[in-house]
Order: structure tokens, then C-alpha cells, then sequence
């Protein structure tokens, strides 16, 4: 029970970002573009956001990052500032938030969003400038920036001048450049060439080591598989997943043999995982915990004799996708 | 933060060649052009005109007068309709040199001139009768060679630089009425308030392309950015008021072959510079602010500057202007702009200036804190696209 609690009190700590049922409306809509989300960003994570246009991808991540105020709801932002005297907690009044997004939050959008006309480096002298950064540092934050983005050799280009993968890579150096905690990224390798692409997903799986927290949408499933640790999954501004995407894209299929001892398989099945329909000639076993996987093996393999067929298959990121957003559209269709 | 919020502003401004166009050249072009066009169309008009010198007997002061009005371009005492009579008094030679000896001068016009012509006429006049005084007094103090013929003499007078004093000295009427002077402030003021397309352009590429998005995300209120930009552009109006100012005073009237400006109070020519600009940048904020496309940016802010130039008497002098069109102009900052550069380059007092400083201050802090509250309400609209 202790060490239950102490799990769940280090799972606290490691949210970063809570938000909880929020609920926000466009003055010229009338339904809600966020309807009763909650979610939980995870620090040194990367969280991904997906769902078809007008699902409210892009309403969330405004109100995740403050650029929305929520109607209903709260949001709130975890501090453990190490050189403060105060005690690490969730900040919730919208004063502090404020503060804590200018320290901590950057955003890369989807446009290049800098002065095409500015040099590569002039467009970052200018951002840390704005950042209020120390001036002693200011030089040093520019080289690591413009190193860490690969950006050094073009430093004094034009950037109206650069390819579009060294824009995206420009537009990312600028996020860097305020030495953010929490990135915002929406399509960050849209328009580019394959070779820039994988550059830039290493880049991000790279920052993502350094402890940064990543929150990406993009409609490249395969980029958000490769990236992210969690998946939300929007539709119609409703969460319809919030899933891990490191344990739960497990499946089991098991067909049974017309044998009396298969109903004592399908009783124990029935028994560790109480949410199947163990009737079923063919039962798909979704494995939501990976500390399951032992006790059903163990099962399976008592009752060898029995089993037809055994398939183990790893959901992709599609199937998921796919698998939610029809079975919506399906119970939607019903209701009608 | 600011050196580089500038520095940022002046490159953009700089890199884009519409910007430095309509900034820059569109002003120059309209210097030039109007200078030249109104300098050619005076000295075509006073061609034609035919001036009627009556006096009571003719001595060798109206002898002179008679050359200098020549001079000046006018046909005089030509068999054919008069346009304008100048009486002279008897005795008149006799105060020639007396302080009220113009009292003794009549001038006047056939009706059929507008008030734009018998105001020409009237400084034209009043040069030549200062020449004709210049003219007596080197006669009297013995400068001129007795052997000199009357050509010779009018000569010297209209080459000696004394004239020139003569002329940049004059009543306000006289040097309000050169073509410089009345083309150069104007177009100067016109460059100055179009400002508004960088302005407005800059902001609405910024909210396109997400930099205002990303931006809100840094230590800077929107208050401090509008702050910002308003300085920034402020030094870009500067540099740009500091260059028309010296190519509109030194190289079109060079170029136009008209009367150079002499600014006769430096400082208050400066310190309308600072008002001129307040109030060109809060327009020019309070514009882009509103609009929300690059059409709406032209649209509303080159042709609300353009409706200001008309009605501010740019195009068309106010004073050929029928009355309730010319009242307006007294509510058209470009106009109280325009007026107080003329004040400062006649050379009024601050006292006299007062009043137009105080509209354009009211009239640009108006717009700042309007395009403020406008500016808020467009970030708060903002998210992720």
C-alpha cells in the first residue's frame, strides 16, 4: 500500500502540465471546441495530438500553452524551480501561469514564424533579446542554439534565403533559444524532404533526452508513433483516448478448439481480465498492463491443448487511430 | 531589447522595396514634380499677365520699377486688357526710402483673377518695388558707376545678393506663396503619414505567420510590443523625416531651379518633426491594428492618407478650395502638420505654435491608446492556427 502511494506520489510529480475537464467555446460557435478534457502532460515526455481537422486540436494546445483562457476547467502548471526557496507544487492562478509560460513554455508553429528578411542570427539575437536573457549570456545562448539546430554554417544567411528544411530547423532554434521546459509543436516537418524530416524527429527525440518535455500534433501518425511516449487522441473537441502508447498497443487474438477444457481457459481468462467477453469464439485481449503479461502467458501455456490459433500482434499508432475514431462514428451512426 | 526591436524594424523596412518606395522615393518624386510644376505654371501665368503702372508724373524711381517688373516677368502697360493697376501717389520718389512710402502704393485687380493669381501678383509686385528701393538707395550712396545705363544698373540689382536677403526676408504671404514652400512641407508630411503601410503590413505578417502567436508567449506585454514598435518605427520616421528634410531643402529646389527654404527656426522646424511624428505613428498604429489583410491595409490606410493630403490643401491649394471643403481642413492632422513645418521654417514662436502641437498630440496619444486597446483585443483572438 506504502509503495502504491509512493508510485502514485512520483507519478504526480512527474505531470508537468494538468488540465482538468476543460471546457472551452469560440464566442461564434455554438457547441464547445473543448468539451470536458482532461489530460496529463508528463515531464520529459512527448505527448501527441491527434485527430481529424476541427477536432479541437489546435483549441487544446492554445489552452494547454495559455493562449486561450478555459470557460470551465483548471489548469495547472507544476514548479520545481531548484534555486527557489519554495516547496515544488502546481501553480493554478492565471498571474502565475502567465509567468510560468514566458519561463518555460516555447512554441513552434507551423508557419516559419520569424522575419524572413533577418538573418538566421538576427532573428535569434532578436528573440533572446525579448527573453529578457541576461546580456553576458545572450552570446552563449546563440551559439548553442545555432549549434544545436546545425544552423552555425548559415548563421549569417538571409533566412528568406534557406531551404525549408533549415527553416524548420530555424524555427525550432528559436524555441531553443529560451531554453524552454515545455515545447509546443505543431506539424514541425511539414513541406520537407524525407532527409530533413528524419533530422528533425532525431532533433526532437534528442531534446526529448535532455528532459524536454515535447507536446506534438501532427497528422503523420508514423512521426507521432516514433516520438511520442503518450497519445491523445480528439474528436469533436471529446477526448476519445488518452492512451500510453509504451504499453498499450499490445493485442493477444486466441482462437479456441470445440474442446470441453477450453471453457476452463476462457473462465481463467474471464478471471485476470474481467473486462472480456469470454463467450466469444475468438477473444482479442487488449493488454493494458505489461506486468499482466506474465499471468496470461502462464495461463495460455497451461492450456496449450485447447488453443486453435494464437496471434500476438503491436497496435500502430493507425490501428488505434483508426479503431477509436471508427467505433465513434459507428456508435454515432446507431444513435441516429 | 529595444536596439535590437529597432534594429529588427529597420532591416525589414530596408529589405522591403515597397516600403522604402513609398517611404523615400513616392514623397521625393511628389516634391519634384509638384515643385516643378507649380514653378513652370507661375512663370507661364505671369507671362500673360499685363500690369498697368499709373502715376501722377513720371520720375526715375518709376522708371526702375517699370524694369524690375519687367524683370520679374510681367508685360507692363501693354495695349491690351489690364490685370492688375499699380497707383502710385504723387511725392512718392521723395519717401521712397521712408518706412510707410508703400502706403503710397495702390494695388489692384481686373475681377476676372482668382485669389491664387492676385496673390502672386501681389509678392511679385511687392519684390519689385523692394528692388526699386535697393535700386535708389545704391544710387544715392553712390554704388552704382555713373556711366551705367539703366539695364546695367537693374542688372546689378537683381544679381546682387543683397536681393536674395531681400527675398528670404520677406512678409510671410511672399514666401508662403513659392512653389517649394508650398510643395516641399506638404509631400514631406505625406511621406511621414505613410508610415502606416510598413506598419500595418509588418503586423499583419507577423499574425500570419505566427510570430505574434509565438510572441506571446515571451516576457513582453502586449503594451510593451505596441510600445516598441512605436519607438522603433519612430526612429525609422525619423531617419526618414531627416532625409526628405534635407532633399527637400537643399536638392529639389536645386533641381527645380526655385528659391531655396531657409528654415527660420531651427529648433521649432525640429521639434515639429517630434510632434508631426507622434502623430503620424499613433495614426499609423491605430490602422494597422484595424485591419486585417494587406488589401484592407491599402484600402484604409493609403486612401484615408490620401483623403487627408486632398483636404489638408496638398493637391489643390486650400485658399481655391470652396469654404466648407477648406474648413475641414482644419480638423486634418496632416494639415496641422503641414502648418506647424511652416511655422517653423517662417519662423513663428513656440507660443504661435502651441496649438498645433497640442492638436497633434492630443490626435496621435488618441490613436496610441485606441490601436492599444484594438491590439489587445486581436492577441486575445489569437491561437494556435
Amino acid at each position: 500500500m506504502v509503495k502504491q502511494d509512493s508510485q502514485a506520489g512520483q507519478e504526480q510529480l512527474d505531470v508537468i502540465i494538468k488540465a482538468d475537464q476543460l471546457v472551452f467555446r469560440y464566442p461564434s460557435n455554438d457547441f464547445s471546441s473543448i468539451d470536458n478534457v482532461t489530460v496529463a502532460l508528463k515531464k520529459g515526455k512527448c505527448t501527441g495530438i491527434v485527430g481529424p481537422n476541427g477536432a479541437g486540436k489546435s483549441t487544446l494546445i492554445s489552452l494547454l500553452c495559455g493562449l486561450l483562457t478555459p470557460a470551465q476547467g483548471q489548469l495547472s502548471y507544476f514548479v520545481d524551480n531548484e534555486n527557489s526557496q519554495t516547496k515544488p507544487a502546481f501553480l493554478t492562478e492565471a498571474t502565475n501561469n502567465q509567468v510560468y509560460i514566458e519561463q518555460h513554455i516555447a512554441l513552434i508553429p507551423q508557419e516559419y514564424a520569424f522575419y524572413p528578411e533577418l538573418t538566421v542570427k538576427q532573428n535569434l539575437q532578436y528573440f533572446i533579446a525579448i527573453s529578457e536573457r541576461k546580456r553576458d549570456k545572450q552570446a552563449s545562448i546563440l551559439a548553442d542554439s545555432l549549434a544545436q539546430c546545425q544552423l552555425t554554417h548559415v548563421a549569417n544567411k538571409k533566412a528568406a534565403s534557406l531551404s525549408g528544411g533549415y527553416k524548420r530547423r530555424l524555427n525550432i532554434a528559436i524555441a531553443l533559444s529560451k531554453s524552454p521546459d515545455i515545447i509546443f509543436l505543431d506539424e514541425p516537418t511539414v513541406g520537407i524532404d524525407p532527409v530533413s524530416r528524419q533530422e528533425i524527429i532525431d532533433l526532437l527525440k534528442t531534446l526529448k533526452a535532455q528532459g524536454k518535455t515535447l507536446v506534438y500534433t501532427s497528422h503523420m501518425l508514423n512521426e507521432v508513433e516514433q516520438l511520442c511516449d503518450d497519445i491523445i487522441l480528439l474528436e469533436q473537441g471529446k477526448a476519445l483516448a488518452v492512451s500510453d502508447l509504451t504499453s498499450s498497443n499490445m493485442m493477444i487474438t486466441v482462437s479456441f478448439l470445440a474442446h470441453q477444457n477450453a471453457e476452463t481457459l476462457r473462465k481463467q481468462l474471464q478471471v485476470l481480465l474481467p473486462d472480456i467477453d469470454s463467450t466469444q469464439p475468438q477473444l482479442n485481449i487488449k493488454i493494458a498492463d505489461i506486468s499482466q503479461l506474465n499471468a496470461i502467458f502462464a495461463c495460455l501455456a497451461q492450456n496449450m491443448s485447447v488453443i486453435k490459433q494464437l496471434h500476438f500482434s503491436q497496435n500502430s499508432i493507425d490501428q488505434l487511430y483508426f479503431s477509436v475514431y471508427h467505433s465513434k462514428q459507428a456508435a454515432q451512426d446507431g444513435a441516429c | 531589447m529595444l536596439i535590437q526591436s529597432i534594429k529588427k524594424e529597420a532591416i525589414i523596412i530596408l529589405n522591403d522595396l515597397h516600403s522604402v518606395a513609398v517611404l523615400l522615393v513616392l514623397p521625393i518624386t511628389f516634391m519634384v514634380i509638384m515643385t516643378f510644376a507649380m514653378g513652370e505654371k507661375q512663370a507661364n501665368l505671369v507671362k500673360k499677365i499685363n500690369v498697368s503702372v499709373l502715376a501722377e508724373q513720371s520720375d526715375y524711381s518709376l522708371q526702375s520699377l517699370v524694369s524690375y517688373l519687367k524683370t520679374s516677368g510681367f508685360k507692363v502697360n501693354q495695349e491690351e486688357s489690364i490685370d492688375a493697376f499699380i497707383s502710385i501717389e504723387s511725392g512718392f520718389e521723395r519717401n521712397l526710402l521712408l518706412k510707410d512710402s508703400d502706403a503710397q502704393i495702390l494695388l489692384s485687380y481686373s475681377n476676372e483673377l482668382s485669389p491664387q493669381t492676385r496673390l502672386m501678383i501681389a509678392e511679385l509686385v511687392k519684390v519689385s518695388i523692394s528692388k526699386m528701393k535697393l535700386h535708389a538707395y545704391m544710387e544715392e550712396v553712390g554704388d552704382f558707376d555713373e556711366s551705367l545705363s539703366m539695364a546695367e544698373k537693374v542688372d546689378i540689382v537683381n544679381e546682387s545678393s543683397s536681393v536674395d536677403y531681400l527675398l528670404n526676408e520677406q512678409n510671410q504671404d511672399q514666401v508662403f506663396s513659392a512653389p517649394t514652400l508650398y510643395s516641399i512641407p506638404s509631400w514631406l508630411i505625406f511621406g511621414i503619414y505613410f508610415i502606416v503601410l510598413p506598419i500595418s503590413t509588418t503586423l499583419i505578417k507577423e499574425k500570419e505567420n505566427g510570430t505574434l502567436i509565438r510572441i506571446q508567449t515571451y516576457p513582453i506585454s502586449n503594451q510593451q510590443y505596441l510600445f516598441t514598435k512605436a519607438l522603433s518605427y519612430s526612429a525609422v520616421s525619423v531617419i526618414q523625416w531627416l532625409l526628405l528634410s534635407l532633399v527637400g531643402l537643399a536638392f529639389v529646389p536645386w533641381l527645380t531651379e526655385q528659391a531655396l527654404l531657409v528654415i527660420n527656426s531651427p529648433s521649432l522646424y525640429l521639434l515639429s518633426g517630434a510632434f508631426i511624428i507622434a502623430s503620424a505613428i499613433g495614426f499609423a498604429l491605430l490602422i494597422a491594428a484595424l485591419v486585417n489583410t494587406y488589401e484592407q491595409a491599402i484600402v484604409l490606410g493609403g486612401g484615408i492618407n490620401i483623403l487627408m493630403a486632398a483636404l489638408s490643401g496638398f493637391m489643390v491649394p486650400i485658399d481655391m478650395m470652396p469654404d466648407a471643403l477648406a474648413n475641414i481642413a482644419n480638423f486634418s492632422p496632416m494639415y496641422w502638420s503641414a502648418d506647424i513645418l511652416k511655422q517653423g521654417l517662417a519662423g513663428d514662436s513656440f507660443m504661435q505654435a502651441v496649438p498645433n502641437m497640442i492638436k497633434l498630440s492630443v490626435f496621435g496619444l488618441g490613436c496610441y491608446l485606441l490601436a492599444l486597446n484594438l491590439f489587445i483585443k486581436k492577441t486575445n483572438k489569437l491561437s494556435w492556427a
